[in-house]
């Protein structure tokens, strides 16, 4: 049960600090232009620099997806999180809600 | 040398196809007025934002549709076209436009649909409290996105041309047929407000998704597949212009072009959800979570942007050079669709591109009108006005500045369209550190964004209005040196900068004198506010 976790999830949570990553990692790979301005290595007849950026496309939309679930998830404890220590406050009478 | 068929008259298969799609989709766009109505149909919310009714399946079209523009068909390939490497900057602008979206606009809409807000002015104007800078945000929208709107009539124009109607010329007798297209277009936005694009939209992606898929497939094979394609865009892009002595560009990235490449995608992903109409799209959908949820799936737009994009390099190798297609790179895509489909999917495809113009269009007027209502009208003309009275006035308005980019274009020629939507890019990106900035703090003074606005227009309006070429003497180029180096960069990040530095300095000294700081009408719980219910998403999104 979600009544169980006596700590409150903080700012950062591992879940959060994996969305962040997923955010980030697009914006950095697409910034990076002097890593990817080359012929080589092709993908057929693709050079590097126009296959990379179209697999970046499909990369993106995995880690949104990832991202999303993550955001959901770590939302999802927090109001489990809150709807116990709210329990256990009207249980415990007022002296520990404020905590 | 292949040369543009138009010479030899109407195309009358292509013109028939193009004709019989656009009266079906006209025929929607009149039936929209009633797909899902629900409340008061006065409400500026109704016509305006379709009732912020959409979940995310009409959500997922209609965001589409502000990515899926004249832009990303005619102009994009055209710019590969013409210069190569640089102009695929547009790939990495429609990858990093995700993360932004993810990161901030579930907070824009948390906020909005708290206190009720239609446009990001109305924001603006809440949050920190100052008409002034709401009226800075919603004229800086309203002036960007006339030209916006202009640019897909001339994706229009450009499709009428090579089917052999139509014009690059500014004659009235032969601009009639964008005329009539475009009197349809205001009729039906006039009627349905946002429920006429979000319906035109299904046909819309549709005929798009058909028309890329074989284009990507078909045109490789016929031009002897992709390795002669990318050979005949290197080869040709590394011919010397005899003017300028210069090759036109190169199927990689010149030397000191990886930072105009990396501001120019950057820039425009930054821009991109500051246009009103970009906003809308978020604006109407019903939940907070579907705009995150969408943006996964929006990727696809993405992945097929860059194929289009491509589409330049298929028509240099095609034989298509910019004298030959009436010395505008802008026909290079409807040309190549001319010249490689059999008439009858020619026509399919040309269609794709009038009715791909159409949808943006009508959201972008709509958008505009709603600007105009809330954040001028309503502001300073007539506060006291009805929601009745608020939906006329953004009816009227939507018509008149439809027909104000349609005079744009027959009044002006079309580079001058293109000219100015590039330089609405610019002004639009300095509307950032109010919208997005106001979203997460209120540590900037209200007259220190203002400051800071006026700054960055100023700077990047000179600056553009400078950029000259061999060809033209205003507006000739995006990028532009970076005061003081030898760095070329794109001129709304240079500008996005001057406007933050300005921002940072007035607002020291604003709060050292302690100028008067406006009234907050949000709150920090606004801002991950849901709508009514606390529900799991999925069982009310099975619902609806």
């Amino acid at each position: 049960m979600a009544g169980g976790t006596t700590t409150p999830p903080g700012m950062i949570t591992p879940l959060r600090l994996f969305a962040t990553f997923c955010v980030l990692a697009p914006t950095v790979a697409v910034i990076a232009v002097p890593t990817y301005n080359s012929a080589t290595p092709k993908v057929g007849a693709f050079p590097f620099f126009y296959w990379y950026q179209l697999i970046w496309v499909v990369l993106t939309g995995v880690l949104m997806v990832a991202a999303y679930w993550a955001m959901k998830i770590d939302e999802r404890r927090r109001k489990e999180f809150r709807a116990a220590a709210k329990a256990a406050g009207q249980a415990a009478g007022d002296g520990e809600a404020g905590a | 040398m292949r040369t543009l068929a138009s010479s030899s008259g109407v195309h009358g298969v292509e013109l028939g196809v193009v004709t019989t799609l656009f009266l079906l989709v006209a025929v929607l766009g009149f039936l929209a007025a009633r797909w899902r109505r629900s409340g008061d149909s006065n409400h500026l919310h109704e016509w305006g934002l379709g009732g912020r009714s959409f979940g995310g399946f009409i959500t997922w079209f209609l965001i589409g549709g502000d990515l899926y523009t004249a832009y990303t068909f005619v102009a994009v390939p055209a710019s590969l076209f013409a210069s190569g490497a640089l102009g695929f900057f547009a790939v990495g602008y429609t990858i990093l436009v995700w993360p932004l979206v993810f990161i901030f606009l579930p907070r824009l809409w948390s906020v909005s649909r708290k206190h009720g807000y239609v446009t990001p002015a109305d924001f603006v104007g809440g949050r920190h409290g100052s008409r002034a800078l709401s009226l800075a945000i919603a004229v800086t929208g309203i002036v960007a996105t006339m030209p916006y709107i202009a640019l897909q009539l001339v994706g229009i124009q450009s499709v009428l041309y090579v089917m052999g109607v139509g014009s690059s010329s500014s004659s009235f007798a032969q601009d009639l047929p964008l005329f009539v297209a475009f009197v349809i277009l205001a009729a039906f936005t006039y009627t349905s407000g946002l429920r006429a694009p979000a319906a035109i939209a299904f046909v819309k992606d549709l005929l798009i998704y058909i028309t890329i898929l074989v284009a990507v497939i078909y045109i490789p094979m016929r031009l002897g597949g992709w390795t002669h394609i990318f050979s005949a865009a290197s080869t040709r892009l590394a011919t010397k212009n005899p003017v300028t002595h210069l090759p036109a560009g190169s199927t990689l990235l010149a030397h000191g072009n990886s930072l105009p490449f990396a501001t120019l995608a950057i820039g425009s992903a930054m821009a991109l959800f500051m246009y009103p109409h970009a906003q809308v799209g978020v604006l109407a959908t019903k939940q907070r979570s579907t705009v995150r949820r969408n943006v996964s799936a929006l990727t696809v737009y993405s992945l097929m942007l860059g194929f289009v994009a491509l589409l330049g390099y298929m028509a240099i190798a095609a034989g298509f050079t910019t004298k030959s297609l009436g010395n505008n790179a802008q026909h290079a895509v409807p040309a190549l669709f001319d010249a490689m489909f059999p008439s009858w999917f020619a026509g399919i495809a040309l269609s794709a591109i009038v009715i791909g113009a159409l949808v943006p269009a009508a959201i972008m007027s709509i958008a505009a009108a709603n600007l105009f209502t809330r954040n001028i009208y309503v502001d300073f003309i007539k506060p006291d006005a009805t929601p009745k009275q608020q939906t006329d006035v953004s009816k009227w308005v939507s018509l008149l500045v439809k027909f104000g980019a349609l005079a744009f274009v027959l009044g002006l020629d079309a580079t001058s369209a293109i000219n100015f939507q590039l330089l609405g890019g610019v002004l639009i990106l300095q509307t950032f550190p109010a919208i997005v900035g106001g979203l997460y703090t209120r540590y900037f003074h209200r007259w220190a964004l203002l400051l800071g606005w006026a700054a960055g227009i100023v700077y990047g309006a000179v600056v553009a209005w400078q950029q000259s070429s061999a060809t033209q003497h205003h507006f000739a180029s995006q990028v532009a040196l970076i005061p003081w180096t030898h760095q070329k960069a794109y001129i709304a990040v240079t500008a996005l900068v001057v406007n933050l530095v300005v921002l940072i300095v007035s607002n020291f000294v604003l709060k050292a004198v302690k100028a008067p700081a406006g009234v907050d009408a949000t709150s920090a719980a606004d801002y991950d506010h849901d709508a009514e219910h606390e529900e799991p998403l999925s069982v009310t999104e099975a619902a609806a």
